[in-house]
């Protein structure tokens, strides 16, 4: 022990210290400049986007510290300044204890408000955001109508889908065929139904890895319809979920559907979605299976396709039944992931608000004369803002 | 009777090649090679495509991800099966096709230390004897021709583009590390080295120009399929930048994670262990590790005159991998081969001052490797089930755990090892200067 703080007394020692943490802090700074380019998003895998806020706090901290030091090191160097310690009497020594009492309730206090400031419910959106009932529904349940109040009437106002509640919202939920890959026995990895406290319906699918660094590991249900789904021109595939991010960025979840075309050809569609950002398409080998790779899904991403465009587009020839679903999450095999889908539904019409298609998780609407129309999926209860 | 030596060195090699494979990285190179052959990105392999084929391998693992590497080898795989596919005889073809550049990659830096130990002591004899000390290591037979890694070819080209540096050629000197790099991206701590030495005998023009090019050499390597094949540059990025993000495993004493996990999986989480391994000063540790490497040389450098400069770069070598050895939380343990340096340092000791040297290192790199996956299962392409043997007992209670324990006791004697060679180099050195 003695050798070692005698080793961390030495000045060079120190000095090598000193550049090797104000390096990492640079190579962290240039990392997060660079990965707002869009181009060069990638390199925010060398910064520290996934650490957890107490190692952030301690980290930066570290930084603070090790600038305080520099700035001594040098003073005491370069200019030759030393600090010279005295005995401090008793009083001294009392308000040294005052001030760092002082100093930690602040510290204390401050962060308590930082948490507390930044809660959700400090929103001030709140005092205007509100959840609304159906005000009438068409005999066929197509069409749900929404009165906003008449205090609050706006012309425009901002739903939020992630805070809705929709009736029959997931129509692809069964067991079906289970398939896994670097996951933890135990049954840490699965599906299953949930219910939020406002009473939202959601898959809620987990995956565990088992821990081996390096490996690829998911955890998927496959489900081979009994009756095919006829496809027709509108129908479209309606996602909203919300991926918790992994420890390293290999976090993903996947929605895949198998196809017969006009033809009797077998193909798939798959929508991926990661924590990091990825935005691509590939093909497998035969041009049988296309996968659309969706960029970031850690905050709620809403998603809907047209399955009869997506799948012309992606093989030039038109699809004709739905014949099975699947379903996964998977990660590097050291990590333990969630994934939650509000909506997973094959719908025969897109959703739409006030006739606009919905493309995003809070759309602006314009409530006409304080209503709003909402169509495609039967809504329970609707957040607005 | 040295010729015979190096001929049964290379027998045994072509012996063991087609038939043997590491069960996961053997396992990934088959199938990145097939897919890559057939079109697919190198960087875009998702676990849809990189599917088991029928006859080609084995199915242990249904899914491998794809290679993190630049693309240097994932075309060599490539190239391997499309030479495998005009002849498709038998998949052994293909596995010995796919041994083939690591085995030559043996041949050259047998080669390579014989120049070296011939440039540092000018006698034939130790050269000789270090050629074969190299060539015949077991170690090194184990990681070409039975596990398939391919860091023989990468080592090649460091020592040759340190002899060219000392035959004062720079710019090729550049060339050939940038290809080492290419090939794999560990020569790249070697870079400073360089530059520190050329700084200190023609100035920082030299050095500058020495640097720009050990780095263009890759980045354009690798741009080229980029382009020609249309891969997303962003991917390619994303496989090698996440090499950064690994935890502790394998030869390191930062395995002790995987132990504690095991044995107390609650309070030693994953979840917890990941947020550690995340944390700045332990993710990046090694580039501390690296940095001590440096000033070790530069003070070497600065202090020994007399010191042959192939000696002086040998060490340097030497001092930025231990380095990094050390303190990188993910060490392969192909990563010995890096230490293979120590044969040639250790040439000029008189046999009454035997130091800790190369043997130790390679001995307990092979024990540690036999502890992590026994030698039947490199066998696995013959039988899979000799895979899933040795993975019942790997990773079933209380097995795993004394497997863990024993793997954590090795890597911690091997890093001592280490630290004890550092210390003798740094005492050494001390007594000349």
């Amino acid at each position: 022990m003695v050798k070692v703080l005698n080793f961390l007394k030495n000045k060079r020692v120190q000095y090598v210290v000193i550049v090797w943490i104000l390096l990492i802090k640079v190579v962290e700074i240039v990392a997060e400049l660079l990965a707002n380019i869009e181009l060069l998003s990638f390199f925010e895998l060398l910064g520290f986007g996934n650490i957890s806020t107490l190692s952030r706090i301690i980290w930066n901290a570290l930084v603070a510290i090790t600038i305080v030091w520099l700035t001594y090191r040098l003073a005491k160097d370069i200019f030759q300044i030393s600090l010279k310690t005295r005995q401090p009497s008793k009083m001294e020594l009392l308000s040294i204890v005052l001030l760092l009492v002082w100093l930690a309730s602040f510290v204390i206090g401050v962060f308590q408000f930082t948490l507390v400031a930044s809660l959700p419910s400090a929103s001030p959106q709140l005092e205007i955001s509100k959840y609304y009932p159906p005000y009438n529904t068409t005999n066929n349940g197509l069409i749900t109508y929404f009165i906003i109040n008449e205090t609050e009437r706006e012309a425009y106002a901002t739903l939020d889908l992630s805070k809705s509640v929709f009736s029959d919202p997931l129509s692809f939920y069964e067991i079906g065929e289970i398939s896994m890959f670097g996951t933890e026995n135990g049954g840490l990895s699965y599906f299953s139904l949930e219910s939020s406290p406002i009473g939202q319906e959601m898959i809620e699918m987990k995956f565990f890895g088992n821990g081996t660094n390096g490996l690829d590991g998911w955890f998927a249900n496959k489900i081979v319809l009994e009756k095919p789904l006829q496809v027709n021109e509108s129908t479209t595939l309606i996602l909203l979920l919300k991926l918790d991010p992994s420890s390293d960025n290999t976090a993903w979840t996947y929605v895949k559907l198998d196809l017969l075309s006009a033809d009797n050809g077998e193909y798939s569609l798959t929508w991926k979605f990661h924590d990091k950002q990825i935005n691509s398409m590939l093909y497998s080998n035969d041009r049988k299976m296309k996968m659309y790779l969706l960029g970031s899904a850690v905050e709620w991403v809403f998603f809907q396709f047209n399955i009869k465009n997506v799948f012309y587009t992606s093989f030039s020839s038109y699809p004709q039944f739905l014949i099975g679903i699947e379903y996964g999450v998977g990660a590097e095999a050291d990590n333990a992931i969630t994934a939650n889908y509000l909506l997973a539904r094959i719908s025969d019409y897109p959703l739409k608000v006030c006739g606009d298609l919905v493309e995003c998780v809070k759309p602006k609407i314009k409530a006409e004369n304080s209503r709003i129309c909402f169509e495609g999926i039967t809504a329970l209860k609707l957040w607005v803002t | 009777m040295f010729k015979r030596l190096i001929l049964l060195g290379l027998l045994v090699r072509l012996v063991l090649c087609s038939w043997t494979g590491h069960p996961w990285d053997f396992e990934v190179f088959i199938r990145v090679g097939y897919y890559v052959a057939k079109g697919s990105n190198l960087f875009g392999i998702f676990p849809a495509e990189s599917y088991h084929n029928e006859g080609l391998g084995q199915p242990i693992f249904p899914y491998v991800t794809g290679l993190g590497y630049l693309p240097a080898w994932g075309l060599y795989t490539a190239l391997a099966y499309k030479i495998y596919s005009l002849l498709p005889v038998s998949p052994y073809l293909y596995y010995f096709m796919l041994k083939l550049a690591p085995t030559l990659g043996d041949l050259a830096s047998t080669y390579l230390f014989y120049l070296l130990t011939l440039t540092a002591t000018g006698d034939i004899k130790k050269a000789r004897l270090n050629t074969l000390t190299f060539f015949l290591c077991p170690f090194i037979i184990l990681v070409s021709s039975v596990w398939g890694m391919f860091d023989s070819i990468p080592l090649a080209f460091t020592p040759a583009s340190m002899l060219l540096l000392l035959s004062d050629k720079p710019f090729l000197s550049g060339l050939c590390l940038g290809i080492g790099i290419y090939i794999k991206i560990v020569p790249i701590i070697y870079i400073p080295i360089h530059a520190l030495y050329l700084n200190s005998k023609k100035g920082v023009k030299e050095a500058l120009t020495h640097l720009l090019t050990t780095l263009l050499v890759p980045f354009i390597l690798t741009m080229v399929p980029l382009v020609l094949f249309g891969w997303e540059t962003s991917k390619a990025a994303i496989t090698i930048f996440s090499q950064t993000q690994k935890t502790g495993e394998v030869l390191t004493y930062w395995n002790l994670s995987v132990l504690l996990n095991d044995l107390f999986p609650e309070t030693f989480s994953r979840e917890t262990l990941n947020e550690v391994f995340s944390f700045p000063l332990v993710r990046y540790f090694w580039v501390l590790g690296l940095i001590v490497g440096y000033l070790l040389y530069h003070k070497l450098q600065r202090n020994s005159s007399e010191l042959h400069d192939l000696n002086l770069l040998l060490k340097g070598y030497l001092f930025a991998t231990i380095g990094f050895l050390l303190t990188r939380t993910f060490i392969p343990e192909q990563f010995v081969l890096y230490l293979a340096p120590l044969i040639v340092v250790q040439a000029g000791n008189l046999p009454s001052k035997r130091t800790w040297g190369w043997m130790h290192v390679w001995v307990l790199a092979l024990t540690f490797t036999f502890i992590n996956l026994y030698p039947f299962a490199f066998a696995y392409l013959v039988n899979p089930n000799l895979w899933y043997i040795f993975s019942y007992w790997a990773f079933t209670k209380p097995y795993s755990s004394v497997r863990y324990f024993a793997r954590f006791i090795t890597a911690v004697a091997f890093d001592l090892l280490l630290v004890k060679i550092l210390s003798e180099m740094v005492e050494k050195h001390g007594e000349s200067a």
